[in-house]
């Protein structure tokens, strides 16, 4: 789905500071990939995600996202198919906003900013306060409050909800975008997905049924329970969507104290696991690296110079990971080592 | 004795004036309020679209306009000026100052143009209809205060929708904002406009006031209106941080600071030095809160600190 084409990219070209920042970088991401990536300071790491971002333009080389060249385009307008957090915590939110204000801003990325429209309305409420309970950290008390008071901890886990949610498309959004990006015969994918489709309403509509029919319920129980059919339905047509955003995390919880740090950690794992998303995430933990993710990208001086996935990954040790490293990059070693000694 | 009660009738019975003044200030500082404050940049333009708004607006009246007209066109004219700082900045990439300063040089020739010519055009309240004046003080004051009002409310409900909010980000965060997908150009060019056109509307409600619009109306126009927002901010940050109260703060300021002045100048101040009044204040305001947190709590640190180490050292 995300695919780098010989990426090339220099600071200061031409002056005495130049410096290659990546050299010749080729990756293909596919669907549900968790890559976590490690390297010393000034590996590359960052710039290939500003690249992939679009805050950075590569000198060369091609950025693919389903199969179309986006290295071009300018930040705000592929925003939508990337949620990024940063590594300062001040960063990734406004912080003279509300908690809430912040959140319905990056829920209404990629679509229109309406004049016509009020930034939140009483139903996106409730449901960050859903999403915002998930987090565990109190933040569905915090509402109202501005983003400036909350902690590093709370507001990089809260840049995390904001990278991960959005608007949901429409059933027919998501057939349309599954016959367009899956790979293979249209006309077989139409089929197929109608198919799909057709099921769960057809499921809907015999549980719609059986509910109405019972009359051992009240009126009032029986409104709970189609709200909650309804909510079974929308998740299902949702679990085939293909156009989720590729989350782009750098060195997120680099700034955060270790218990905090952890903590956000297992949040981001639990809502890459949730989402089935694709997912990128630079570290200088090592010990993290090798626990989160189903690939491991080690870079130096600009390229990419180990590529783990899979069975490899699994069987992979801190002791093997720093061996490769020392093979790797002999000469920033020094320097690299003392990042990497704990 | 009867001197004295004679002299502060008369101040106060300038009273009305000098809030008048302060509103149609405040409704100029709310537009630099709108750049200083929530999109975070120094825009230099308003001099030049303040003294546009003015005098497109008495060109337009003295030709035989409507006034409202007039008002909506001197309006029109801020947007444009925005317009062009906002696209200097984000199409050349010129710092936004720098912008400003460039777009406020080109208005001066503008504005001279528009007004043939002539250094100031008069606008006649006995001739000709016009919102507010002041030969009729107390009549302008419910206007502007009405008129105000509703440009406040509207900005509130601006900022409330999801566009404002976007603005806000913008002046907030960029980084974070162009990662949720704001166009964070965009939304620049438009605060400016919106900023400006306000500007100028308090422009053209001046030359009514006033009965005449100056090419030199706008001098200074910059440091009334931060005047007005750090007096504002002063005083109503503490109250509620509602953004609402924030943007009525400033009008208040601006009112606060033409009482104060015209006071000022009641007692016999040399009016000659009304403008470096005016760049002391706004240097006060800012410089005082920056005093206080580098020298002089460090000043009470330091003492503190003296006395409990004396007091340690005699129970060692």
């Amino acid at each position: 789905m995300l695919e780098l084409r010989n990426i090339k990219k220099k600071f200061n070209p031409g002056t005495a500071s130049e410096t290659i920042a990546l050299d010749n970088v080729n990756l293909t991401l596919k669907e549900g990939d968790f890559i976590t990536v490690i390297g010393g300071n000034g590996a590359g790491k960052s710039t290939l995600m500003n690249i992939i971002a679009g805050s950075i333009k590569p000198d060369s080389g091609m950025v693919l996202l389903d199969d179309e060249d986006v290295s071009l385009v300018s930040e705000h307008k592929k925003a939508q198919y990337f949620g990024r957090v940063f590594q300062d915590p001040m960063v990734g939110t406004a912080a003279d906003m509300t908690v809430i204000e912040n959140l319905a801003l990056a829920f209404g990325r990629g679509q229109r900013r309406s004049l016509f429209k009020w930034s939140y309305r009483k139903e996106d409420v409730e449901y960050f306060t859903s999403e915002l309970k998930t987090l565990d950290l109190g933040l569905e008390n915090k509402l109202y409050q501005k983003v400036g008071l909350l902690s590093g901890g709370q507001r990089q886990a809260l840049t995390l909800l904001m990278a991960t949610i959005r608007h949901h498309p429409s059933p027919r959004q998501i057939k349309k975008d599954y016959v367009r990006f899956s790979a293979g015969d249209k006309n077989f994918l139409k089929e197929e997905i109608d198919q799909a489709f057709n099921k769960i309403i057809e499921e809907y509509n015999a549980s719609k049924k059986e509910i109405e029919s019972n009359t051992s319920l009240s009126k009032e129980e029986k409104k709970l329970k189609l709200k909650e059919i309804k909510g079974v339905r929308d998740s299902s047509f949702r679990s085939y969507d293909v156009t989720k955003p590729v989350l782009l995390l750098d060195e997120h919880t680099a700034a955060l104290d270790p218990k905090t740090a952890e903590k956000v950690l297992e949040t981001t794992d639990r809502i890459v696991k949730e989402n089935q998303l694709t997912t990128i995430m630079i570290t200088h933990n090592m010990k993290d690296a090798i626990k989160y993710g189903n690939r491991l990208i080690m870079m130096s001086k600009g390229r990419v110079v180990a590529d783990i996935k899979g069975e490899e990954k699994q069987k992979l040790t801190i002791e093997k990971l720093l061996d490769m490293f020392v093979t790797n990059s002999k000469n920033d070693m020094l320097a690299d080592s003392a990042i990497f000694g704990d | 004795m009867q001197q004295f009660l004679n002299y502060l009738l008369n101040y106060v019975q300038s009273l009305p004036g000098s809030v008048n003044l302060g509103i149609i200030w405040g409704l100029m500082a709310l537009g630099v309020f709108i750049t200083y404050k929530v999109l975070d940049v120094a825009d230099l333009t308003v001099d030049g679209s303040f003294a546009m708004g003015g005098i497109v607006c008495a060109v337009f009246i003295k030709s035989g306009g409507n006034f409202a007209v007039g008002l909506l066109l001197g309006f029109v004219a801020g947007l444009l000026c925005g317009l062009v700082t906002g696209l200097l900045h984000t199409l050349l990439g010129i710092p936004p100052i720098l912008a400003g300063i460039l777009t406020q040089l080109a208005c001066w020739s503008i504005n001279l143009k528009i007004a043939s010519g002539a250094a100031n055009i008069s606008v006649n309240a006995r001739t000709t209809t016009v919102l507010v004046s002041q030969l009729d003080k107390y009549n302008a004051l419910w206007i502007l205060f009405l008129a105000v009002a509703i440009i406040v409310a509207l900005l509130y409900i601006f900022f409330g929708t999801q566009l404002g909010a976007s603005i806000r980000a913008t002046g907030n965060n960029q980084k974070m904002a162009r990662a949720q997908g704001i166009n964070t150009k965009f939304n620049i060019v438009l605060g400016l406009m919106i900023s400006n056109g306000i500007v100028a509307l308090a422009g053209g409600l001046l030359a009514q006031y006033q009965g005449f619009a100056d090419i030199n109306m706008g001098r200074g126009a910059i440091v009334i209106g931060l005047c007005s927002v750090v007096i504002g901010h002063a005083i109503f940050s503490k109250i509620s941080p509602n953004f609402g109260l924030r943007m009525a703060s400033v009008v208040v300021g601006g009112i606060i600071y033409y009482v104060i002045f015209s006071t000022v100048v009641f007692i016999g101040m040399d009016t000659d030095f009304l403008k470096m009044l005016a760049a002391v204040v706004v240097a006060l305001f800012l410089g005082v809160p920056y005093i206080k947190s580098h020298y002089y709590d460090d000043f009470k640190k330091r003492l503190a600190n003296r006395k409990m180490k004396k007091s340690q050292d005699v129970e060692g």
